[in-house]
């Protein structure tokens, strides 16, 4: 009998959905380069549980394996976004993006 | 799963690519941080972009005769080659080759970090090289990535222009945002069809997207994805100010090889499924109204810059619209050889004028902080005629003037969305086209009417003056040509379908 307690599909995908749209919601709303850095992360973290959510519940691997290759470009995005925040703040003395006001029009 | 060794003569030209990428970055490591000749290095380059075309060929040759089909699929159907791949990648390899002369021109990118400049550039191109061959979502995304990444450092290796490092933010973050959708969206298609194959997906796409929540979410995703890539309207903001930010043979590179490889992606997201048959039509109109938007706002926006690179940004949003109509016609129409031909048409067009106005602009910049307004174009037809009648003949084509390509482009675009019954959309793109001749004549009227003292014509800038003209002489020639083009690219890529 199935218990009403069970995690279904569509729990997994609600806390992704809840992941992704946190993160959206921080590139759009925080100041600060490196909370948007995190909060693309986020969106990108909230992908993978929903591969791997897939991969299980059609009973393939590919959702797994796919997931390998999201955190690699998730990690190769992460080093070059530092990269930038590096030169940025070299270049700025800050990391916010109130100063960003140059390119406009 | 089989793999055999014959299916890496496939992907030869992107090893080749990515070896003679390296080369000059090698040198410079064991010449202690020495740069080499930048020349040499650009030889290197532009060695590696023929070779790179020539393996294309060849491979393509070769087993297209083995099979005797029109293409050609490796790597369990993760990459095909078909036309679509031959004309995608020729247009990108020859505008990356004419963006490698610029930056050898450009002074704020000769002089230092050449040699970075080369293997970013290069492996961009193995990025938009595999995006045109992809048959897989995955591996799109993958090669959007690297294509992407390469260009964030790109865009922000230059040390004195402190506008690059406000372009290259602004790029990462909102292409970072942009890839996320587009892989939450390419989660959900996985969800909802079990598989990531575009060809297994698009044949089941009518069907599933009427009655799997989950797929019509993932494909509504992805569109939206795909339209942060190639600055579709509402997702635009971040393409005049990174076009402006960045150094100008790489906005050279951002605004035509990166925008076809974009545009093929999306295309082939939609050429295998059967949307037409859709009994809602709903997102028959969220897609037209994107073009729609894209062309209006691009050419009311770009009328009022007086920057002249901006303005080129903004017309490059327009003309995604004018590309974006033929995507429609190929997805939503019942003959998607009609929109596809015309957008590989397009593209080859677009590629050709704009690449031709991003070299005039680095004709004039004397240093990393020179911004050329309209104003500075004064005079020009005294100083240099050959460079004025040259970037007029590219603004007539850009505008959509009878002779030149430009106008055969729209052409095709627009008889292709008549017959397939979006009227009104060819209306806006009519109406559209007509607003933006008033911003590409007003540079001709300050270059022909206007007297006085403009920006000095560079006389080092030899590449760039070569490739204005010979760009505008392309635009020309090609315009006569181009019914017999026209036909030829038609040929090429309706039998592989």
């Amino acid at each position: 009998m199935q218990s009403s307690l069970s995690i279904e599909i569509t729990h997994y995908l609600f806390v992704s959905g809840a992941m992704f749209v946190l993160g959206l919601a921080g590139v759009l709303l925080r100041k600060n380069i490196i909370v948007i850095l995190m909060s693309v992360e986020l969106m990108l973290n909230a992908v993978n549980l929903a591969f791997v959510t897939f991969g299980y519940y059609l009973q393939d691997v590919n959702g797994a394996i796919i997931t390998l290759f999201v955190i690699a470009i998730a990690a190769a995005e992460a080093a070059v976004g530092l990269a930038l925040v590096v030169m940025i703040y070299k270049n700025y003395k800050e990391t916010n993006i109130r100063f960003f006001e140059h390119l406009k029009g | 799963m089989n793999f055999n060794l014959s299916e890496l003569i496939v992907v030869a030209p992107l090893f080749w690519l990515f070896i003679a990428s390296i080369v000059p970055m090698t040198v410079k490591a064991f010449r202690d941080g020495q740069e080499m000749n930048p020349f040499t290095s650009l030889m290197y380059a532009t060695f590696g972009l023929v070779g790179a075309a020539a393996l294309t060929l060849s491979a393509v040759k070769g087993f297209w005769k083995i099979s005797g089909l029109n293409f050609v699929e490796a790597f369990s159907r993760a990459i095909v080659i078909d036309g679509i791949t031959v004309w995608g990648s020729y247009i990108i390899f020859v505008v990356v080759g004419f963006c490698l002369f610029l930056l050898y021109d450009s002074k704020e990118t000769r002089d230092k970090l050449f040699s970075e400049h080369i293997f970013l550039v290069l492996n961009a191109t193995i990025g938009m090289a595999l995006v045109v061959m992809s048959n897989n979502l995955i591996v799109t995304f993958i090669s959007i990535e690297l294509m992407s990444l390469s260009l964030y450092l790109l865009i922000a290796l230059n040390k004195e222009r402190l506008l690059s490092k406000e372009a290259a933010l602004k790029y990462f973050v909102l292409g970072g945002v942009g890839s996320a959708i587009l892989l939450y969206g390419i989660a959900f298609i996985y969800g909802g069809a079990g598989t990531t194959n575009l060809q297994e997906v698009g044949e089941l796409a009518a069907q599933l997207f009427e009655n799997n929540v989950f797929f019509r979410f993932g494909t509504i995703l992805t569109c939206v994805g795909f339209a942060f890539k190639i600055s579709l309207v509402p997702f635009h903001s971040w393409a005049p100010d990174v076009y402006q930010g960045a150094a100008t043979p790489v906005t050279g590179i951002m605004a035509t090889a990166v925008k076809v490889a974009s545009f093929i992606a999306f295309l082939r997201f939609f050429l295998y499924a059967d949307f037409y048959d859709l009994n809602s039509d709903q997102f028959v109109w969220f897609m037209q109204w994107l073009a729609a938007l894209t062309m209006i706002v691009g050419n009311v926006a770009a009328i009022m810059q007086d920057n002249f690179k901006r303005m080129l940004a903004y017309s490059s949003v327009a003309h995604s619209g004018y590309a974006f109509m033929a995507v429609i016609v190929a997805s939503f129409g019942t003959d998607s050889d009609a929109g596809v031909t015309s957008l590989m048409f397009y593209l080859l067009s677009y590629s050709i004028m704009t690449v031709g106005t991003f070299a005039l602009v680095v004709v004039f910049e004397k240093s990393a902080d020179t911004v050329l307004l309209t104003t500075d174009l004064k005079g020009l037809s005294k100083r240099s005629p050959a460079l004025a009648l040259g970037l007029s003949l590219l603004l007539f084509s850009l505008a959509g003037l009878p002779p030149s390509i430009g106008f055969f482009g729209k052409f095709y675009v627009f008889s292709a969305t008549i017959e397939q019954g979006f009227y009104w959309l060819t209306f806006v793109g009519v109406l559209s086209s007509i607003i933006s001749v008033y911003y590409y004549l007003r540079p001709v009227v300050v270059m022909y009417m206007m007297d006085g003292e403009g920006f000095e014509v560079r006389k080092e800038a030899f590449f760039s003056r070569s490739i204005v003209v010979l760009s505008a002489i392309g635009v020309c020639v090609l315009g006569l040509l181009s019914s017999r083009i026209f036909r030829f690219v038609q040929s090429s890529i309706t039998e592989s379908l």
